[in-house]
């Protein structure tokens, strides 16, 4: 389904782009890698118990968890 | 430069995972050392490099970083070497080290050090594996795209580039602060002027940076009384930063769509699977454990009979007196007590430096770091756990590496539960000693009592970690950001160094501590209240009744009688302070007098008679009891003074070492009163 998700509800291969980000709930080092509004992520796959998440960003991966997924929300490619 | 007899002082930054320690290596080769930087943790690790026929410089290696912003007491390094005026190790030219598939985050860190003004050069490396995945950079424009910067592709494996960098290091020069990448002036108008003044910078970026840092190395409060959010302010140099560089970047790198840039994603489909990656990481746990435990085994007895053989000797040909016997029976074991761990540790480096080198560390932490969080712990927690098998000094040294001050700290007060290599000769005489030779099945009785301790400690750590996390403030919620790295060759010479840096840094540090406290107990145990005219007139097992040791023993006898053990059981208890394996040597001194054959500690100990059973003193409840208590014993001053280091006072170590302590009193004492 297209529009905007939680970074946290998709699954592994699906991907989107990122909204604004709520600062209060975003760590800046998350920025400072690169994790930026406008940037394509994709989840690459979960740890064994489903979180953490492993990211693709700008073709390295990243390794978040879930409770930050799921602040992060993206616009998902589908329509 | 201040001073023009100083050596030249270049700081190596980069992101982790850039291949800046080949970098770091290559340039200095052996001349390495680990130093401490002043008031904090962090090793600073610096070396010296041949940059021409005259010119020599001092290399230092910062720790790995994404931002000058720092995020840890590393991080905190980088920012002070690059912009502290006090700091003496502040650097006069930058070697800028970029993973040449990731440009644009590796620029990010190095456009802010160019905002500084500071002169630089940049390394690209990795640009065999852009290749592969269809990139290439004009590097000569993007030198000039950066103001005029020397841009060096070097190979860290071959080392190819590096004579370049050594001449672009020597011409370097300030490149000129531009507002190209970001313009501090635009968001912080309002005090920019004000706060250049107040920190002395030199640039706007500098004093920029110095605003919002912390209080403790900057004025976020000052600027927060000027209306601005120090975060909000970061953020937006951020955002304004990395659109600057994908402008810059565009043009410049050429992408060949055609390629694959999963190879990582796929092998770690099969790495991080729920089954496959799972029996991976026991595979990989057990290699370790096998290789720190079998392998090391034989030059771990080497180092010892050698010692022995060296006390011998000394004992026999110096002149007799107590000069003589405090080297032949205090310093050397002292000595040795340290050195016989020395195999142990090197190959627990070895495999770790190897794990982490190759990228699969990041994936253990990846995958257990869900399965450790209930119990306070990070994904970052595993390192040091398992590290504690051979060490807990090392091991907390690398829980360094956790963000999260609450499930570092936690780490730091857990990780002594996990059973070290200290522990491993007392539970070997002991289990002998009590635990008869039958088999179940094809599992050896001893072997499994053996294995439960082991599993207890691990037990007994999440536990502990689940029960004190609740008296831990969540504090600040640093947040679980992780690279996983692209897996690779792990390089020889970096692993080498590592294990060298490593295995080095431990016998200075705890090396210092156990010799100190080895010529402390050999005073101890050789002087006591009565003179020594009178002394020399005892037999050796009255003399050590005498001796201080002796009446601390009998002093502490009341105490430990509930837990089954007597005075002698309480010196080896109380020696065991400086190190748990002390029990065993204790136990050989205190047991051998009187006695003239040459038998075993254990034959020894195997002979001792309780006077009010006419049993065997030490039965099955004594040993449990004894086991259980080195298990749970907060025994190693070592271990707290490190943890008084690392946790920055002594509340924490005070608090460990009595819990502990406590702990395994009530479960020594419940175990001998069931079996007694």
């Amino acid at each position: 389904m297209a529009g905007l998700k939680r970074l946290a509800d998709l699954r592994p291969g699906e991907g989107g782009v990122i909204q604004d980000l709520c600062l209060d709930d975003v760590p800046p080092k998350l920025l400072e890698m690169g994790c930026l509004p406008g940037m394509r992520v994709t989840i690459n796959y979960t740890a064994p118990l489903g979180d953490p998440l492993c990211l693709d960003v700008d073709g390295w991966q990243l390794a978040v968890r879930k409770d930050l997924a799921e602040r992060i929300w993206v616009q998902t490619d589908q329509d | 430069m201040s001073d023009p007899k100083r050596a030249l002082r270049i700081a190596l930054v980069g992101n982790p995972n850039t291949g800046k320690s080949s970098v770091f290596n290559r340039l200095t080769g052996l001349s390495q050392k680990v130093s401490n930087y002043p008031g904090i943790t962090v090793d600073k690790l610096s070396g010296l490099a041949k940059l021409s026929a005259t010119a020599l410089a001092e290399v230092i290696d910062l720790p790995g970083t994404y931002s000058l912003h720092p995020n840890g007491e590393d991080e905190r390094v980088v920012y002070q070497a690059l912009v502290n005026p006090s700091e003496s190790d502040r650097a006069d030219v930058v070697i800028g080290i970029a993973d040449g598939t990731n440009l644009k985050r590796h620029l990010f860190l190095f456009t802010q050090v160019l905002d500084l003004g500071l002169p630089a050069v940049l390394v690209v490396t990795m640009h065999d594996e852009m290749r592969l995945r269809g990139q290439s950079v004009d590097f000569e424009a993007l030198g000039a795209a950066l103001g005029g910067v020397e841009v060096v592709p070097v190979n860290g494996r071959t080392g190819l580039g590096l004579d370049r960098v050594k001449e672009a290091v020597l011409r370097a020069k300030p490149v000129p602060v531009t507002d190209r990448f970001f313009q501090p002036r635009k968001k912080g108008a309002a005090w920019l002027d004000e706060a250049m003044a107040l920190s002395g910078s030199r640039t706007e970026y500098e004093a920029w940076l110095w605003a919002t840092e912390p209080p403790e190395f900057g004025a976020s409060a000052w600027v927060q009384q000027r209306g601005a959010a120090p975060d909000r302010l970061r953020v937006d140099e951020t955002v304004q930063r990395y659109s600057a560089l994908h402008r810059l970047l565009k043009p410049l790198l050429h992408l060949d769509p055609g390629k694959d840039l999963t190879r990582s994603a796929r092998i770690d489909r099969v790495l991080t699977h729920p089954l496959w990656g799972g029996l991976t990481l026991i595979a990989v746990l057990f290699l370790l454990f096998q290789a720190v435990f079998f392998w090391a085994e034989g030059p771990m007895n080497a180092i010892d009979g050698y010692f022995s053989q060296l006390g011998a000797w000394a004992e026999s040909v110096l002149p007799a007196g107590a000069f003589t016997e405090l080297l032949a029976n205090g310093i050397v074991p002292g000595v040795s007590g340290v050195l016989m761990f020395l195999p142990q540790i090197a190959l627990l480096f070895f495999f770790i430096a190897l794990l982490e080198e190759s990228g699969y560390m990041a994936r253990v932490v990846f995958m257990l770091d869900r399965v450790l969080r209930p119990f306070g712990l990070s994904g970052k927690s595993v390192v040091p756990m398992v590290s504690a098998n051979a060490c807990a000094i090392p091991a907390i040294m690398a829980a360094r590496n956790i963000e999260n001050p609450r499930e570092r700290l936690l780490t730091v007060l857990v990780t002594p539960f996990m059973t070290c290599s200290a522990r491993l000769p007392v539970y070997t005489v002991l289990i002998a000693l009590v635990i008869p030779k039958v088999a179940f099945g094809p599992f050896d009785a001893r072997a499994l009592v053996l294995f439960a301790l082991y599993a207890l400690g691990f037990v007994v750590a999440l536990g502990a970690s689940s029960l004190v996390k609740r008296f831990v403030p969540v504090g600040t919620s640093a947040p679980f950001l992780l690279e996983l790295p692209r897996y690779r060759l792990p390089l020889v010479r970096n692993l080498w160094n590592t294990v060298f840096q490593k295995s080095r840094s431990f016998v200075a540090e705890a090396g210092k501590i156990i010799l100190a406290i080895s010529i402390l107990l050999w005073f101890l145990a050789n002087y006591g209240p009565l003179s020594s005219a009178e002394m020399d007139q005892l037999d050796p097992a009255q003399r050590l009744e005498q001796s201080y040791i002796g009446r601390i023993g009998h002093a502490v006898e009341p105490a430990i009688r509930p837990l089954g053990y007597d005075w002698k059981v309480g010196i080896a208890l109380l020696s065991s302070f400086a190190a748990r394996e002390v029990f065993v040597g204790t136990m050989a001194t205190i047991y051998a007098v009187g006695t003239d054959d040459l038998g075993t500690v254990r034959d020894h100990m195997a002979q001792e008679i309780n006077p009010d059973t006419g049993e065997p003193f030490f039965n099955l409840a004594v040993g449990v009891s004894l086991m259980l208590f080195y298990a749970f014993a907060m025994q190693c001053l070592s271990t707290f003074a490190v943890v008084k280091k690392e946790t920055g006072g002594w509340k924490w170590p005070l608090i460990q070492m009595a819990g502990m302590t406590a702990f395994a009193y009530l479960v020594s004492f419940v175990a001998y009163q069931i079996l007694a």
